[in-house]
């Protein structure tokens, strides 16, 4: 485990910027614009064959958005964590839905849910919510209940018959 | 082949679209899927998920750790079981807490028999899904008694919520060991019938061999995880490659097929079940009544709820328990930790961020039923339309958990 | 309705009645043709499985060996909604998913009964999140409510002789169309009970005035 993150940091220098431990479990903090190529790099030399979870965090205090990517080699059985945090002004990161594709429909939670936009996704759409919800629901300001109002709702058909 | 049939007929069809779902009694539920049909043939299927988006994850931040726990029955509603005691085990591994010897072993009874009442309602649908009516009632009567004894342990048949940061929501009634042990002598019984039924059928083996195959480094990449992954050949399980709970010390083998097709997938999961009930006779045999249920310490004691019939009968309990179950443990601010089990439809994930209150800041599910389902437009493509009903059944998808 | 037979003492017959008992050879029963088609209707009852999430198992459970609808009349579960005259709705109705629900309803034929199971279909119950609909009456009319996070299949047993009570209070309508009508929240509670949702009959709804602040996506709803 030691040496892929110190292959990581030779391969990428400045791109770590933070190594976090707890539980047994270690979580690489990536610069953004660099994750794709970390991940990348550890997939196609290090082994990690398996994607795991795509996920996100909201802070708001802080005024990010953390992308967690949890990846894992079936082989060696590690299991690395990288986290990207996001400006919340314009979450953007670059998607790695052509490395795995698992990370497709993940990227699209993400992005459902959380508002954070992959760049290159073949196929960023709503996933989990109506295609005309507005408003991104995990994020800490929006409130649970969500509004009262069943906004821009206008079934399919209704919407058909009065064009 | 279906190539050969066309020039051979000189047929000459159009491209259809046809909805299948969200309403349909084959799709598990709400699930919906767009097919584009040449004829019979599925040029391309676009699944269509989020029919059951109830909110879970955004909920789960806005309540106590303890409160979260019946939402997860919600989820995977064919085993609740292991949904509880996963996200019991998560907030254990965020928060740093040791359970007792004797909850690992009622633990993994637990989940081992909500694998073996998933997969038995996994068997009744899709043998009901392709066609064979009987299996149903068959598997659906094994379920029944696999509920009496989920009704004796926490008192509801279908969502148990049994599972409780620290141990369980209650110790056993007396005698429901030998119950357990009587019941698991018996269970291959239906097992054996239904696969007198299925196995060697032509019928059964005509629908499902060679239908939905996927290679296995094309499932890794898809993200598969449980009986679809194994069907490809890959040895994969988390209770043996990280184990949790003591599965280590259990003695137990992993199935694991050939062609990864709906007949391997089918083949796993009545080993699986076969398998689950070596482990629950293993562990029954573990079982102490001795040790207690939950640590003692006090130190510990500030995460669990205590036991009832103290909590009636002691003042300080009393004070004990209304603290904990109004505050309920702390979370460490900005620690996070992702904690996956071996749930019977795949890898069950729990990523935890703490946030320095009794709330966890985000709460997030890897739920294999959705990573699973993704692989859907790969396995069906160039299929029959009836193939595409089996391969759905074959990958046991569960709405609720799907779109959470 | 009642039995009538030639056993009975002569003052409870008349004279047509006892040569036409005379003439069968046995006992006869009278009564109203409508009464006649709600007791076939009652121990026939097709229910259309509208399965969303958890109740949707204990509803196959209930059709399944231990506890056996058959023996109610009402085994023959029909996916297709026009072929069914109950609809049992087990499950969390989602947003995304209440259209096609009302368009489900839409199609069975008249008459109709529901049976809303579980607390999630009922109010929402536990999920009261952005994405839920706060009990299915909003959508469309429901006859009986079964609380439960499942209910038991006992619970819903009931519900369906409920259903069977309901079935036997319906009085004949040549056109198909049903006398007595399920709570619907609908648009506004203060119209409890619409007589009939299909879009386009707005207007015979005697007394009824669209709310200038009702909220929008019911107003898209029915609107058509």
């Amino acid at each position: 485990m030691a040496d892929v993150i110190q292959t990581v940091q030779s391969k990428f220098p400045g791109a770590i910027l933070e190594i976090v431990e707890y539980q047994g479990e270690r979580t690489l903090v990536v610069q953004p614009g660099r994750v794709r190529a970390v991940l990348g790099h550890l997939k196609q030399s290090e082994g990690f064959n398996f994607l795991a979870d795509i996920s996100s965090a909201h802070w708001p205090e802080e005024g990010r958005i953390d992308v967690v990517y949890i990846v894992r080699s079936l082989k060696s059985r590690e299991q690395l964590r990288i986290r990207t945090p996001l400006p919340i002004e314009d979450p953007v990161v670059e998607t790695v839905s052509d490395l795995w594709g698992t990370a497709d429909w993940l990227e699209r939670e993400v992005y459902d849910l959380m508002g954070v936009q992959f760049t290159g996704h073949p196929d960023l759409r709503r996933i989990m919510l109506p295609e005309d919800f507005e408003g991104h629901p995990l994020r800490k300001e929006y409130p649970m209940e969500g509004d009262d109002e069943w906004r821009n709702y206008v079934p399919p058909e209704t919407r058909e018959n009065r064009e | 082949m279906t190539e050969m049939n066309r020039e051979r007929l000189d047929l000459n069809t159009d491209v259809i679209t046809v909805n299948m779902g969200p309403q349909h009694p084959s799709t598990h539920g709400v699930l919906r899927v767009v097919l584009k049909l040449d004829g019979e043939v599925v040029l391309s299927a676009v699944p269509d998920v989020g029919y059951l988006h109830r909110g879970i994850e955004k909920i789960a931040e806005n309540k106590t750790l303890h409160q979260v726990i019946p939402y997860t029955d919600r989820m995977d509603y064919l085993s609740p079981m292991s949904n509880n005691i996963g996200l019991a085990m998560a907030v254990e591994k965020l928060i740093g807490f040791q359970i007792t010897e004797r909850c690992r072993v009622m633990r993994v009874i637990c989940m081992e028999l909500a694998r073996l009442a998933s997969h038995l309602l996994w068997l009744a649908t899709d043998a009901l899904d392709v066609g064979a009516g009987t299996v149903y009632f068959y598997a659906f009567t094994e379920r029944e008694k696999i509920y009496d004894i989920f009704e004796k342990m926490s008192g509801a048949r279908f969502t148990v919520s049994y599972g409780r940061i620290g141990g369980l929501a209650r110790d056993w009634p007396e005698g429901l060991e030998r119950e357990i042990e009587t019941y698991v002598a018996q269970a291959h019984k239906t097992i054996d019938e239904c696969d007198k039924l299925l196995t060697r059928n032509k019928i059964w083996i005509d629908r499902n061999q060679d239908v939905g195959v996927i290679s296995a480094e094309k499932a890794i990449d898809m993200g598969l995880s449980g009986p679809p992954l194994r069907a490809c050949g890959v040895e994969w399980d988390l209770r043996k490659a990280y184990p949790y709970l003591g599965y280590e010390r259990y003695d137990f083998e992993i199935p694991v097929g050939e062609h990864g097709d709906c007949y391997d997938r089918y083949l796993i999961r009545m080993e699986e079940m076969r398998q689950s009930i070596r482990i629950v006779q293993q562990a029954l045999k573990e079982m102490d009544r001795s040790i207690p249920l939950f640590p003692e310490d006090p130190e510990s004691r500030k995460v669990f709820l205590p036991p009832k019939d103290r909590v009636l009968t002691k003042m300080e309990e009393l004070i004990h328990q209304f603290i904990v179950a109004t505050e309920g443990p702390k979370t460490p601010k900005g620690k996070e930790i992702y904690f996956a089990i071996e749930a019977p439809k795949g890898e069950l994930g729990f990523y935890l961020v703490g946030s320095g209150t009794n709330v966890a800041h985000r709460c997030h599910f890897r739920a294999p039923s959705y990573i699973n389902l993704q692989a859907l437009p790969i396995l069906i493509k160039g299929a029959m339309v009836a193939d595409c009903v089996a391969t759905i059944a074959s990958l046991d998808p569960v709405m609720g958990e799907c779109d959470r | 309705m009642g039995v009538k037979t030639l056993d009975q003492p002569d003052q409870e017959l008349d004279r047509q009645t006892r040569e036409d008992l005379q003439m069968v050879k046995g006992g006869v029963i009278f009564g109203s043709l409508s009464k006649l088609v709600d007791m076939a209707r009652k121990n026939s009852l097709w229910p259309m499985p509208f399965g969303l999430s958890c109740c949707a198992i204990e509803m196959m459970a209930m059709v399944a060996s231990r506890y056996d609808l058959a023996r109610f009349g009402a085994e023959a579960m029909r996916f297709t909604p026009r072929q069914c005259d109950l609809m049992i709705v087990a499950g969390t109705l989602t947003k995304k998913m209440a259209y096609a629900a009302k368009r489900i309803y839409d199609q069975m034929p008249e008459p109709k009964w529901v049976i809303a199971m579980g607390v999630c279909t009922t109010t929402g119950g536990m999920f009261n999140a952005y994405s839920v609909v706060q009990g299915i009456d909003h959508i469309i009319p429901v006859d009986v409510y079964v609380p439960g996070c499942p209910p038991r299949p006992e619970a819903v047993i009931y519900a369906v002789m409920k259903i069977q009570d309901q079935v036997m209070k319906e009085k004949w309508a040549p056109l198909g169309k049903r006398s007595h009508h399920g709570h619907y929240r609908g648009r506004d509670p203060k119209y409890g009970a619409l007589p009939l949702l299909d879009t386009g009959v707005k207007a015979e709804v005697k007394g009824y005035q669209e709310e200038p602040g009702s909220p929008t996506w019911r107003k898209g709803y029915y609107t058509g």
